[in-house]
């Protein structure tokens, strides 16, 4: 949905516009909150924090700009902020506090590190695709399993499948998955 | 947290790697509408605090027409004290009833009364029936021989006609003891029994699996460096348990115990008809359950998930077993 798609709709109807934002990028937010919390916090924290970037995103959207492009970028911000406001809150009792002067936290080094980033962006762009190269359903399987945590009824649910088939279906990917890796140099 | 450590590192991806798990973010209808009222709760809430007409309100008034039929609010008293009567009656009915009883000296459980109230909002008008259900028992001291086959009868029933005992037993439903001890109550019988046997067969394989077994440290296998008759093996060979295993676990959840399949190192093997162990002592987790903690949490026509208490080391903790019907016979998928 463009800005100015939106805002048309605005115009003629508030409701329907959230309602059609919601609909067009409600997956989307799901998928930034999700990826920043999916340790942190419970499944309804997470709906919460994504009922909260959408009612933030309709209140505090400029519905006269003349902007006209995607927009995706916005909701991406609004998300990725709320998510990190969150994840902080929840982790609020391992923060720090430190009286130290400016002087003594410069000599405290960063514990960004750039090689084991860039190994992981390796990893899980090598992880995707392998997963992607399964094709569907399979792919879908073994991500909602194990990356959205879902349960084999409820992803049977979501693709209209058995559950008994997903759980088949589940294993053999994992197998085919795995032989993938390995040839890759990855193990579990 | 994710079962599989693989896809943990998924998390706190750059852009690129979020759009892709996007596709595949399929949400639950439910909770995607659960979520979308949440949200227009909170802006709602904000737009007020702005001091905005809220856009659900906005939409109402333009929708609404005419003028809503107020009803005065004694409607709803009145309501309520007519359902107090009600159940007022239903217990004096008991009491009465009790009284022709006069008392067998036996044990019998009390009658039940369950009252169905329906309340009233503001702006409806009527005052619904109550429904009293009374049931009692059977006492053989009953001289009055009037029977009935119905023991229910609505409020304007109770008023007209004379209360029957019932000649029939109460069901279990009616009686308001504690049923039978059992381990667990689930829509499907057969369920506890399945779950039981294949938390049994999770005992069996743990053991294995920590070579929890009696072996001979001073019979060894011909030409197998390290191996160790077993005493009183669970099956009649290895290439048995293998089968077992295969067909109780599914494909993911038998990694747990992938030490009992034929790898490169086994830790049983079979060798001049007898079963020989090459032991890799560790803990046994899933074993001393306690079978009377059992339950069925959920299910379905070819699923369930059952749990059970167990020992942990000292502490009690909870397995949980998720099973589905697969070929004509039950396998564990996930055992945590």
């Amino acid at each position: 949905m463009t800005a100015s798609e939106y805002c048309k709709l605005y115009k003629k109807s508030p409701d329907t516009a959230y309602e059609q934002l919601f609909s067009s990028y409600c997956s989307y937010v799901y998928a930034v909150v999700y990826n920043k919390l999916r340790s942190t916090a419970s499944r309804e924290d997470i709906e919460e924090c994504v009922s909260d970037i959408f009612a933030d995103i309709y209140f505090n959207y400029d519905t006269t700009s003349s902007f006209d492009g995607d927009m995706k970028g916005y909701i991406s911000t609004i998300a990725k902020r709320k998510s990190i406001d969150l994840y902080r809150k929840l982790n609020a009792r391992n923060i720090h506090i430190s009286d130290s002067d400016d002087e003594t936290l410069s000599y405290i080094n960063s514990d960004t590190d750039i090689e084991a980033d860039s190994d992981k962006a390796e990893m899980q762009t090598i992880l995707l695709n392998a997963v992607e190269g399964l094709g569907e359903p399979d792919s879908t399987i073994l991500i909602q399993k194990f990356y959205y945590d879902r349960s084999s009824s409820e992803i049977a649910e979501l693709l209209s499948m058995k559950a008994s088939a997903v759980r088949m279906r589940c294993g053999r990917a994992m197998e085919k998955l795995k032989s993938i890796l390995s040839k890759a140099g990855i193990t579990a | 947290m994710s079962k599989n450590n693989q896809f943990d590192i998924l998390e706190n991806a750059d852009d690129a790697i979020v759009d892709r798990l996007a596709q595949t973010a399929l949400i639950p209808d439910d909770a995607k509408k659960r979520m979308f009222n949440m949200s227009k709760k909170k802006l709602s809430q904000m737009q007020r605090e702005n001091n905005i007409r809220p856009v659900d309100e906005t939409e109402t008034e333009e929708t609404v027409s005419g003028v809503d039929e107020y009803k005065p609010k004694w409607y709803r008293t009145v309501a309520s004290a007519a359902a107090c009567i009600a159940v007022l009656i239903g217990i004096a009915g008991a009491v009465v009833l009790l009284k022709k009883s006069g008392g067998s000296g036996v044990d019998e459980p009390p009658p039940v009364i369950q009252a169905t109230v329906s309340t009233t909002s503001e702006t409806t008008a009527y005052v619904s029936t109550s429904q009293i259900t009374m049931s009692t028992s059977n006492h053989t001291t009953y001289t009055n021989s009037t029977s009935t086959t119905n023991s229910t009868s609505t409020l304007e029933a109770i008023s007209t006609e004379t209360f029957t005992e019932q000649t029939e037993p109460p069901t279990t439903a009616e009686v308001s003891e504690t049923p039978a001890e059992t381990e667990q109550t689930a829509a499907n019988p057969e369920y506890p029994s399945i779950a039981r046997e294949l938390f049994e067969k999770i005992t069996v394989f743990e053991k294995l699996s920590s070579s929890a077994v009696d072996y001979d440290f001073d019979a060894n296998a011909d030409g197998y460096d390290g191996y160790y008759l077993v005493n009183n093996f669970p099956y009649n060979s290895v290439e048995e348990m293998r089968e077992d295993l295969l067909n109780t676990m599914s494909a993911s959840s038998v990694s747990r115990y992938s030490s009992l399949l034929d790898t490169d190192s086994p830790i049983y093997i079979d060798a001049d008809g007898n079963v020989y162990i090459q032991p890799y002592p560790r803990g046994c987790l899933y074993t001393n359950f306690v079978y009377d903690t059992l339950e069925i949490i959920s299910e379905t026509d070819t699923s369930f998930t059952a749990s059970v208490n167990f020992d942990n080391f000292g502490e009690v903790s909870k397995a949980v077993m998720e099973c589905a019907y697969v070929n004509g016979k039950w396998i564990i998928d996930i055992i945590e």
